[in-house]
Order: structure tokens, then sequence, then C-alpha cells
């Protein structure tokens, strides 16, 4: 079953149309990579989907209900998170409050104003598990802006994952993180329950090629291809506009 | 996270609490007149730096909560003759529903816009009062009767005379501190503290940061509020003076100095500007000047305030004590 359709949706900035017609169905559990060269339309489909961004003409389809201009907010609460390209952390907290911070965003104890947090036990335990989750239970009492920068990339993912949604949306996780940061990221995602559907962009074939179930490749806007890995390694049209000249 | 509270910590604050209370034994009653002064300063920073120093955003107008706050005192007192039994609480009310409209004004400005609006419905509050006839305009309104709340029935507690009043004084410095620590340190305080590092993440995990901000104007309103009646009750008049907007300045130095990363920041903030003022203004009458230059000498040596150095300071000595808790992080603001 399809959790996440997108129907014919055009975005467009002024005259300059970003996203073209775009139609897609991401398969419930699936891991899907959105990838395509700089300037494809890749982050501005994310920002459609999750509600930054209103698209101009089509749909959007969150296990059949139409979810297209909803805000942010509300579609966190019909099981949609996303991380960013660039860290949105809580740098000055520690790792666990960033994460406490993020389980306590559903619960109603967010508006208890009286408590002290750590009475809600529940809440906290959550964000140790996320810790843990994303290979950082080691690092629950530091400041963010002491963690290194791949840290920060699996906290960034982390904080996303502590709202239990059903779709995950991950722009570029492994952006700007050296090889070594990059294979500890791939296995962390690559191990994320299977009832989590996963859509990430990403610019590091590495990344996508490890991961992904299927591949959607985008270019200027419009929507080349959508396939299996090797379908995708072996599509003309792909290869031309986008992996032929690294040769990847 | 926030660190439970340690044997040592409560040590420290009891010690504190005994110094307060003997404060009057030990100092001139010229001291216990500062410290009057200081008290309402410091409940109008705490009331600050819930959103300066916890929610991240800078606000230029709460002279404004101060200033109505003696205002509904004197209104409801000696005008509208409500029992000051009756006033103080609606005072606080008042004050807070004030904060909720106010906030509802600005939940979704940004954080430049926040501090020019906020200037301007407190120069707006202000321009009001100095018209209104009733009150006095220009000149202010002295109290009718008395404004200071009677607890003679209490061991003959006399708030009549400094010293009874300095006490009355803490009580509620004391009940204000108590409110916002545990405000603070709640789930809905740490959500403030979010705001300040990340509204985006915020709105993306889920959270309605307009509401929150709403409310924590208003507990923030209503803090000063408190600090208002303190004000009316210590001069037993009111002017339009508290309302104008060198008072929101003043309040923000005070913060700083004090530090805005520290519950206890802006209560050390207070008192070191008061006294510093009132022991400058005794040498010389140009005393701005140099409270101008100790200020800006904290601020570059003491980057993170009095409240900063302090807990720098007691690390430095711990560690020389051979117990240090090396790279143990400072217990600021939000942690």
């Amino acid at each position: 079953m399809a959790a996440l359709v997108l129907e014919d949706l055009t975005m467009s900035f002024g005259a300059l149309e970003v996203i073209k017609d775009i139609s897609l169905d991401v398969k419930s559990g699936e891991r899907h990579a959105i990838i395509g060269p700089n300037g494809a339309g890749k982050t501005t489909l994310f920002n459609l989907i999750t509600g930054w961004l209103k698209p101009k003409r089509g749909r959007i389809l969150l296990d059949g209900q139409s979810i297209a201009g909803m805000s942010p907010r509300r579609l966190s609460y019909r099981g949609l998170a996303r991380s960013f390209q660039r860290n949105t952390l809580f740098e000055g907290l520690t790792v666990e409050e960033n994460l406490r911070l993020a389980c306590q965003a559903h619960r109603r104890a967010k508006y208890d104003p009286a408590r002290d947090r750590t009475a809600y036990k529940d809440i906290l335990e959550k964000a140790h598990v996320a810790a843990e989750t994303m290979a950082l239970g080691d690092s629950l009492g530091k400041p963010v802006d002491e963690l290194a920068y791949g840290q920060k990339r699996q906290l960034e993912v982390g904080i996303a994952l502590c709202a239990d949604p059903k779709i995950l949306l991950l722009d570029e996780p492994a952006a700007g993180t050296s090889p070594g940061e990059r294979t500890q990221l791939i296995s962390l995602i690559g191990d994320l329950p299977r009832n989590v559907t996963v859509v990430l962009v990403e610019h590091d074939m590495d990344v996508v090629f490890e991961v992904s179930d299927r591949i959607t490749v985008l270019d200027y806007g419009r929507l080349l291809a959508t396939g299996r890995p090797e379908e995708i390694r072996e599509s003309d049209a792909v290869r031309e506009a986008y992996l032929g000249k690294s040769g990847a | 996270m926030s660190k439970p509270l340690t044997l040592e910590s409560a040590a420290w604050a009891v010690a504190a609490l005994v110094l307060l209370l003997l404060l009057p034994m030990i100092f001139s009653a010229t001291t216990v007149d500062w410290a009057n002064e200081v008290i309402y300063w410091a409940i109008l920073c705490l009331g600050v730096n819930l959103v300066l120093g916890y929610m991240g955003y800078v606000s230029l107008g709460h002279a404004m909560f101060i200033g109505t706050g003696a205002y509904f005192l004197a209104l409801f007192v000696d005008f509208a003759e409500v029992p000051l039994g009756w006033s103080i609480p609606l005072v606080v009310v008042g004050t807070a529903l004030l904060g909720l409209v106010v906030g509802a004004i600005v939940m979704r400005v940004n954080r430049i816009q926040f501090l020019v609006i906020t200037l301007a419905i407190a120069e707006l509050i202000h321009g009001v009062f100095h018209q209104i006839r009733a009150t006095g305009g220009d000149d202010g309104h002295s109290a009718n009767d008395t404004w200071r709340v009677d607890l003679t029935w209490f061991g003959g507690w006399d708030t009549s005379e400094s010293t009874g009043f300095y006490y009355w004084n803490l009580l509620c410095l004391l009940a204000v501190m108590l409110v916002l620590w545990r405000f603070l340190r709640s789930p809905f305080g740490s959500v403030l503290v979010g705001i300040r590092e990340n509204e985006q993440r915020m709105t993306s995990l889920g959270y309605n940061i307009a509401i929150y901000k709403i409310i924590a104007f208003a507990v923030s309103g209503a803090a000063a509020g408190v600090a208002g009646i303190l004000y009316a009750q210590n001069l037993q008049s009111v002017n339009p003076e508290p309302l104008t907007w060198q008072v929101s300045g003043e309040a923000l130095l005070m913060v700083i100095i004090g530090g805005r990363k520290y519950f206890i920041g802006p209560v050390l903030g207070a008192a070191f500007y008061i006294v510093v003022k009132h022991l400058l203004e005794s040498i010389t009458s140009e005393y701005i000047i140099f409270l101008g230059l100790a200020f800006m000498a904290i601020v570059a040596f003491f980057g993170r305030g009095i409240a900063g150095y302090f807990v720098d300071l007691y690390v430095w000595a711990k560690r020389r004590a051979g117990v240090g808790r090396p790279g143990a992080p400072a217990a600021e603001a939000g942690e």
C-alpha cells in the first residue's frame, strides 16, 4: 500500500517552475531516495510534503488523505517527521534535552507548567532509547555544540525519530560528513525499524545505493525515472542527466 | 537537563536566606531602604529574564507591567475601593491579562520587531497614564490611606516601617522566585528554552510556539506586576515614572550584568546595580558615568554576568580543593 502519494504536484517561485507535474507513490515501509543534480527541486519537494511550502497545483496524500497545505505542526501529528539539510538542533542544550523536547512534542505533558520535567520518566526514557538508536547513548549529557559533526547529523535524525513517525523524511542526512561518519549514518539509517517509511534526499551515491529500495531521479523539477537501484544505475536517461559525468 | 537539587546547593540557599533575614540587624537603616528598592527591581528583572534569558526575546517594554501594576493597585484600592487583600491578587491577574494581550500582538513577529513593538506599546501606556487626570497625570497620586498590608496580627509584624516592610518584600521575592523556578523547570518552561534555541525545529516537532510565547509573556508580566505593587507600596504613591522606557532599559542592564543564563542572575544584577548606584551617588552627582564604566567592565570581563563569574569561581575553588569535576558544565538556564 502506498503510504505517500504525490499527484501532479507543481510548485513555482514567481515565473520559475521548480517542481513540474510530479507524480509518485512511496510504499509503506519503503526506503525511497530522491536524487538529482543541484537545483533539481529535491528540497523544495521536501518542503511541499512537510508543509513548509504550499503547492501551486496537485495533491499530496498521506495514507489516502489529502494533506497539501496543512501546517508543519499539524502534519507532525499526522505522523510526518523530517530532518533538515542544515543542522536544526537546540545547540545550547544537551543531547538528552534535545531528544527529550522532541519526545515531549506530542504529549499533553508539554503544557504542564508546574511539575519538574524530569518527573515524566517515560518521556525521558524514550529520549534515551532514541539516543541509543542513533548511537548517541554515551553523549547524553554533552551540550550539542561540543559534539562532533557526524554526531550532530545523527542527532538531527534522532530528533525526527522521537515523534514515532509513520514517514520519516531525511533531507541530506549525510551532508558534510566524513567517509567514516557516513558509513555510521548509513548503517544507522539502514537499521531503522521497517514500520517507518523513509524518504531521503541525498547527494552521496554510496548512501543512496546502500540504503534505498527504490530511487526517484529529479532533473530541473521533472521526474526523470523511478525504479530499483539497479534499474536506475542502468537507465540511459538518468546516466545522461546525472550519473554520466561522474561515472558513479 | 535539570539537575536534582543537591544537599550542597540547598545549604547555599539556606545560608543566603539566613543572611537576608539578618540583614536589618547587621546593616544600617539606609541599607534596608536600598534592599527594599533592590527587591522590586529584582522581581521586575526575574520577569524580564523569563522572556530574555529563557525564551530569547528582548523586551524593551516591561516598564508597562511594573508601571501598570503600581497604577492598578492605586486604582483598585483608592478609586474602586476594593479591599487591599483583594486588590493585590487582582493586580497580578490584571498585569497577566495585559501580558496576554501584548503577547498575542507580538507572538508572530521576529526578534527585532519584538523589541520595537514592546517598546511602542509601553510608550503608549506611559502616554495614557501621563494624561489621566484622575490619577494626577504627570504628578501622580498618593495613597489615600496606606497600601501596605496590615500584618500586625502576625506577631506584631509592622509593615509601615522599613524593616517590617523589608520582610514583606522578601516574602514576595521568595514567592515569585519559587513560582518562576517551578515554572521554568517544568515541561512548559523547557519549551520556552526550545523556542530560544530553534523555533523552526519546535514548529516542525509539533509545538504551537505562539501559545507558549503568549503565556510566557503573561507570566513574565504578572511577575513584573508584583514588582509594581511593591513599588507603589514602597513610595505610598504612583506616578508615570516606572512606565518610562528607561525603566525597561535599566532592567535589561541589570539582567545582563547579573547573568541572563542563570535563574539567580537578575536578582544579583538588580542588587549590584542599585547598591553601586547609591554608593556612587553619595560620592558624585555624575554617577551615571561610572555606572556606565562598571557596566562595560562587567560585560567585557564577565561575559556571563555576576552569576557566571560566581559559578566559574566555584568550579575553580573546587578544582583547587582537589574534588573538582573536570569539564563539569555550569548550571546554566535551561540545562
